[in-house]
């Protein structure tokens, strides 16, 4: 393609250097007859309208004695003109070269027309900064060809708009050396990147030039923010984003060194799960998306409108969240650089959903759309305890039949309920996105600009699930039937749409901006299972057929941050500000689970949706529809002061600031057990459950159906906190080499539960409380640079986790990720001594060679255990509780290196990046078991039980590693990005049987992008999950281990009593069948959990206008 | 206009494309059952698998003893064609029209003697004071039986019935006059003096109901024709079980 359209090229150069020279040549021959006219001398009349170039010529040509001399290829491509005038042909020439870009020129009896497009201005822009990386507002930027000055921002940002050319840049600053920098290319509609790093000046005042060329200072600025960060951090600029086919960040962040991802969606931190990372957008914290345990999804933030992000992995005094594994702060743009207009469209395929059956309930009209048609409004308020009515009885303090059948008419039809089968749709995904700027002063830099997208992404995924064996479900395999096994699927339904407008002001010496960020996703997912009961295992008689059990879960979410923030720059103090308020509101309206009972029939196997049974508590939770709603705001404020000084030589930074935070937080529960009371000849079984809402009535009691909610189903919670804090630090550059940043934060944090109510009949106390309100969290980061490539960190960060305000609710629900009922038991917050050292070296632009240890000890981690709360049975839940201590040591190395080393004046090589990375990491934790009893007078109280022996922290990895390959080309980008985890703890427990582990996993994305069409359009072809490897959960069954002691002393553990057989340890051995008995036995360890997600193969198609 | 007629057309492929995925009701998983009646079969499989198939498909397998009651349902259809087919093979042995004004209480009858199916199955008239026993071992090869009757008190006392019994294969029915006493058929190893299973009269005993006649009590004139399998139970020990009476199965 390259190749054919440089070919045209040269062959339209020739041809017009031919027929000028053809011209030029018949001149000649002509003057020898007759000498010609001037085109001022002839006169013409012309009215075109809509007309291209060469008609107009032929039309010219046919009333005067010239002729034109053109190349047909070039005049073609431009576009049509009108032209009505009259007068000489010089001026109607003059004219036509003035609305085109043509020119003429007169050889005897012909015109030379020549084509010279006017080319439009390009960018330069950047960051002038000090050899630390900080930014110098105020320095000035001059172009010495053009003599154009301008002062950069408050941010130490500039942009200069230049012809196309080649330019001398020199920028100075009061204090540091002035630099020109040589060759710096602008190019037309471009945008060239430059930032520019300056050296300290020792003699003060007096100026000394450096010169350098282009390339030379565009490495160092990229050296200077690679390597003067505060803290051990790690991220992806917007030039690296770029590079990559990422459509969201949730796709982005496994790139940066020591992060890994759940799905592309929730980030692990240096092995440390979800809960102990925390998501900032702009400098505000994101709430948790998920209402049930804290996490966030990060696939609601799209690639295109982020500025950077950074993970910290160390804090500092300023910082305002606390965190375990890392700080990920997203910062999306707000002034763009350049003004873009763009519009990408994409679909996907994978390779488990195409050509399948997609299951779900009723769909509303505008599902696609991501908005609620009110079809699964079933949930009036006022809704009432009807737990009393009872049709055998006449009990004049029961709920009536006409109590009962007015809720009934009032809550409505079961229309929405029973499963449906759709057509698999493949994923679709649009984005269109805006960026404008305006320059109000180039010589004060001063401007204002905006940024807007709005983006639309609908996916359906269908996950397989090929082995359930845990929760309620039959535990235990029988290698003799292996029809034997509970399987099924996950269907995902998501539409999610996303707005965000970000707009600013700048000027050299203030910046204020206003972020916006909404987002709003449908996600209905069912799950479908199945299999048999651990109630019920399977046999030939009652039992020979699985049920099924549906959990429909359609959750509408809509997320919104508002935010305005300031700098300014007032002499030698840099003052910043910023106010915001998010909210998320999540809404899960007419959620079902329902168990469908086999019955076989003489010639087919029908299930059948039944209600429960009136007398029974909940119904036996055989059919429920549910609404849950959360809703939580945060409001925010921060102001931060920093004033730089001089001690000796070196300049010193004094920040301050002072930060609050209040949180307010509900979630209610409408749950609606449907029942009846009928005990013979039922009628439901072989009746749709969509037409059970014609039996609701109550004229006949004993038979009708029946929403039967107790007090318990109907509830509320609500909490809020208060954090708000204050800190002071310091940035000592103690000499040239050696630099202290280091501080104090005071942080008081406050929590209430406002209601908490439980929706479980028996549920444990909530216990824990923050007691201690004041705590104090010292930081102190060394960084010594023995050579300007060179770092040598060590640092000191106490942080703190708190807990979400759902963390701290008694509601309690069956999780379908740990498929067991979770129930919150109280959190306090977490209390993390981070240690860090890590050498780094940079041997070229963009390279990093890095090594790192890091040790930290938590204070009361919030973990999830599993408990059997009656042993032997199917009642297992997961608590949400806090562990006595915990500790993680471990390791990262990093790894990026171009390829240009091996051969430098190889183009190619270049272009290729190879990068990995490596966390090896190992934990233990204290944990404490709570225990009741009753004092002489009846009154119940609660202490700890310590275990004696230590297990690994919830949710490590031990081992994660990175890798990749990538080469972007002027065209062609092609990236093979490989992740592997190891053994994670998944859910802790106190007996190995209750234990789960995920299983090592490896995982293959490759892409294609090609850019065309003059680098404005581009397709991406993603390819992810290549190997489709499966997440795979088990526990070390008891088959797997043996009494070691028969008579173990009284309070023993585990360790005291059993140990593994022969063979066995705590990784996974799938064992050996032991067919001596009968039936059969499985020996080993029992896979509860397995889950495809299938390969995805994407394709989009961006174009920037 | 040319980019203009390009913005266009995407944006009627991505309209097209967005409206076409738009889809609210589905088909419904779980159908009505609208037209639903009592049914039950019986029938007795021996020697092979049978598979039993309405409209085509397969809804279970027999072995040995077979039945089911229940409700069979009928969606717009006046008849539902049931066939047998053999394991494996999938030859089909049987087809039966089930007719949807059957007589609900008359249970569709089949049996499979290892070559064909019939709708009973045939044994002789009854004689009076005779009892009429036949006998088929559904035991692994090489396991020949020697049937005996007597009290379980003294292996040396037995009387046969019959010797040298291979398994699969049908004894003739065994004519049995009035005993003496209350006596118990008990499987002995072939030719020798030792009770079939672990040389214990308790486990080698017939207890599925089989009848001998005597003077005092069951005076006989029936008969029987009994299928014998061994299973192992739960401890690993040898059992003699199904144990069924095919006479009993089919009554005439």
């Amino acid at each position: 393609m390259k190749k054919s359209r440089t070919k045209l090229f040269v062959i339209m150069k020739y041809s017009t250097l031919i027929l000028i020279l053809l011209a030029m040549t018949s001149t000649l021959l002509m003057a020898n007859v007759a000498e010609a006219q001037k085109m001022s001398e002839v006169t013409i009349s012309i009215n075109a309208r809509q007309q291209t170039i060469s008609a107009i010529l032929e039309e010219i040509e046919t009333k005067t004695p010239f002729s034109f001399v053109y190349t047909l290829g070039e005049i073609k491509e431009y576009r049509k003109v009108d032209l009505q005038f009259k007068g000489s042909l010089l001026e109607a020439l003059q004219l036509l070269s003035q609305c085109t870009a043509t020119r003429y020129q007169q050889t005897g009896q012909n015109i030379v027309v020549t084509y010279t497009p006017v080319q439009r201005p390009g960018r330069l822009s950047g960051k002038i900064l000090d050899s630390k990386g900080g930014p110098l507002p105020g320095a000035s930027l001059k172009v010495l060809e053009l003599g154009q000055v301008v002062s950069n921002a408050v941010d130490g940002s500039y942009q200069l708009s230049l012809p196309p050319g080649s330019y001398t840049i020199e920028a100075s600053y009061i204090g540091f050396h002035s630099m020109q920098i040589t060759d710096v290319k602008v190019i037309s509609d471009k945008n060239t990147s430059l930032d520019i790093v300056l050296k300290e000046n020792a003699q003060s005042l007096q100026t000394v030039m450096i010169t350098s060329s282009y390339r030379k200072a565009s490495v160092e600025g990229l050296y200077a923010r690679q390597k003067n960060a505060a803290t051990v951090t790690d991220g992806i600029s917007s030039e690296q984003i770029s590079a990559t086919p990422d459509k969201h960040i949730g796709e982005t962040l496994k790139r940066i060194t020591g992060l890994s991802t759940t799905d592309n969606k929730n980030v692990v931190v240096r092995g440390a799960a979800e809960r102990y990372n925390v998501a900032q957008l702009d400098g505000i914290m994101l709430p948790s998306t998920d209402v049930q345990s804290r996490n966030f999804d990060f696939t609601l933030i799209p690639s295109n409108l982020v500025e950077s992000i950074v993970v910290s992995k160390s804090a500092t005094a300023d910082m305002t969240s606390g965190f375990g594994g890392g700080l990920i702060q997203v910062n999306t743009i707000s002034i763009p650089a350049e003004d873009f207009f763009s519009f990408s469209a994409g679909t996907s395929f994978n390779s488990r959903v195409m050509g399948k059956d997609f299951y779900g309930y009723q769909r509303g009209k505008y599902d696609y759309l991501g908005f609620d048609d009110g079809s699964r409004n079933h949930f009036p308020a006022g809704l009432k305890d009807v737990s009393t009515f009872n049709p055998r009885t006449n009990d004049p303090r029961n709920t009536t039949a006409a109590e009962v059948a007015a809720q009934n008419r009032s809550i409505g039809g079961t229309e929405r309920l029973g499963s449906r089968i759709f057509r698999s749709m493949p994923s679709q995904n649009y984005q269109f996105s805006v960026g404008q700027s305006y320059d109000l002063s180039k010589q004060k830099a001063q401007k204002i600009g905006f940024v807007g997208s709005l983006s639309y992404r609908n996916t359906q995924g269908i996950d397989d699930i090929t082995n359930i064996r845990r929760g309620s479900w039959q535990i235990r395999a029988t290698p003799s039937d292996p029809d034997n096994i509970n399987n099924g699927h996950l269907y995902n339904f998501n539409t999610t749409l996303g707005a965000l407008l970000n707009g600013g002001y700048r000027d050299g010496k203030h910046q204020i901006t206003v972020n916006n960020f909404y987002t709003r996703v449908f996600n209905e997912q069912l799950e479908r299972i199945t299999g048999w009961l651990y109630a019920e295992p399977k046999d030939t008689d009652v039992n020979k057929h699985p049920v099924i059990k549906e959990d429909d879960r359609p959750v509408f979410t809509d997320l919104l941050q508002n935010k305005i923030s300031a700098e300014h720059l007032l002499g030698r103090v840099k003052l910043d500000w910023n106010l915001a308020r998010v909210s998320i509101d999540a809404r899960e309206t007419d959620a079902v689970t329902a168990l469908l009972s086999p019955e076989e029939l003489a010639n087919k196997l029908v299930y059948k949706y039944l209600p429960g049974q009136g007398s029974a508590a909940g119904g036996g939770a055989r059919l429920e529809r549910d609404k849950f709603a959360y809703r939580e705001r945060n409001l925010t404020a921060g102001l931060n002061a920093a004033i730089d000084f001089k001690i000796g030589k070196q300049k010193q930074v004094f920040k301050t600031g002072l930060f609050y935070l209040d949180r307010h937080a509900t979630y209610e529960w409408n749950m609606l057990p449907i029942v009846s009371f009928v005990v013979v000849n039922n009628p439901y079984g072989y009746m749709p459950v969509q037409d059970f809402g014609n039996h609701m009535d109550m004229k006949n009691p004993m038979q009708d159906v029946l929403y039967m909610p107790s007090s318990f189903h109907l509830s509320r919670y609500e909490g809020k906190d208060v954090n708000k804090a204050v800190y002071a630090m310091f940035d000592n550059r103690i000499t040239d080499k050696l630099r202290l940043v280091w501080g104090g934060r005071y942080e008081y944090f406050r929590y209430d539960s406002l209601q908490n109510s439980s929706n479980m009949q028996r549920t444990p106390e909530v216990t824990l409380r923050d007691s201690v309100r004041w705590k104090f969290m010292p930081s102190a980061h060394l960084t010594y640079t023995p050579f300007s490539n060179f770092n040598i960190r060590a640092s000191y960060a106490r942080t703190v986790v708190r807990p979400s305000l759902m963390d701290n609710s008694r509601f309690s629900r069956y999780n379908t990720n740990f498929g067991r009922r979770q129930v919150n038991l109280g959190l306090e917050s977490s209390i993390i001594d981070n240690y860090d050292v890590k050498l780094e070296w940079f041997p070229a632009a963009g390279d990093v060679i890095s090594i790192g240890g890091f040790y930290k000890y938590f204070d009361k981690p919030a973990e999830f255990y599993a408990v059997n709360d009656v042993s032997g049975t199917d009642n297992l839940y997961v608590y949400t509780n806090n562990s006595d201590w915990g500790k993680i040591k471990g390791m990262e190395i990093e790894i990026r290196k171009s390829l240009g080393f091996i051969a430098p004046s190889v183009a190619l090589l270049k272009d290729i990046t190879l990068s990995g990375n490596l966390t090896l990491l190992k934990s233990e934790v204290q944990s404490r078991v709570l225990m009741y009893e009753a004092d002489e007078k009846g009154k119940q109280r609660s202490h700890y039980e310590y275990m004696k022996y230590k297990r690994p922290l919830y949710g490590q990895v031990p081992t994660v590693v990175n890798g990749g390959v990538n080469y972007v080309g002027k065209h062609l980008g092609l990236n093979l990005v490989f992740n592997y985890m190891g053994y994670k703890t998944f859910i802790t427990g106190s007996d190995p049987n209750l234990v789960e582990y995920e299983r090592p996993r490896s995982q293959m994305d490759a892409q294609v992008s090609y850019r065309f069409y003059r680098n404005k359009a581009q397709f991406k072809l993603n390819m992810s999950n290549l190997l489709d490897a499966p997440y795979r959960f088990y526990i070390n069954d008891a088959s797997t281990y043996e009494i070691k002691n028969a008579k173990p002393p009284a309070n023993s553990e585990w360790n005291d009593v059993y140990k593994y057989k022969w063979g066995f340890t705590d990784k996974f051995e799938e064992g050996y069948v032991d067919y001596s008995k009968s039936p059969s036995e499985q020996i080993g360890d029992r896979q509860t959990f397995t889950r495809y997600v299938g390969r995805s193969f994407s394709l989009s198609l961006s174009y920037n206008f | 206009m040319i980019q203009k007629y390009n913005a266009l057309t995407v944006f009627l492929l991505v309209l097209s494309m967005f409206f076409s995925s738009c889809e609210k009701e589905g088909k419904m998983v779980i159908t009505p059952i609208t037209d639903i009646r009592s049914i039950s079969f019986k029938g007795f499989v021996l020697g092979d698998t049978l598979e039993q198939y309405f409209d085509g498909v397969k809804m279970r397998n027999f072995y040995g003893r077979a039945g089911f009651t229940g409700n069979i349902t009928y969606e717009n259809q006046d008849a539902i064609k049931m066939e047998l087919k053999k394991k494996g093979t999938n030859e089909v042995l049987y087809t039966y029209g089930i007719e949807k004004d059957r007589d609900k209480d008359k249970p569709v009858r089949f049996f499979y003697d290892g070559k064909k199916v019939t709708e009973g199955y045939h044994y002789p008239e009854a004689i009076e004071e005779q009892e009429q026993i036949a006998f088929y071992f559904d035991f692994p090869a090489g396991m020949p039986v020697d049937i005996a009757y007597g009290d379980g008190s003294d292996i040396n006392a037995m009387e046969y019935l019959a010797k040298n019994v291979q398994p699969k294969q049908w004894t003739e029915f065994i004519k049995i006059p009035q005993l003496e006493g209350e006596m118990y058929v008990f499987l002995l190893k072939a030719g020798k003096k030792e009770y079939l299973l672990e040389n214990d009269a308790f486990s080698s005993v017939m207890s599925g109901g089989i009848q001998l006649p005597n003077k005092y009590g069951y005076p006989g004139g029936g008969v029987q024709s009994w299928y014998v399998g061994i299973v192992k139970d739960g401890t690993g020990k040898s059992a003699f079980f199904p144990q069924e009476d095919l006479v009993a199965l089919f009554p005439r």
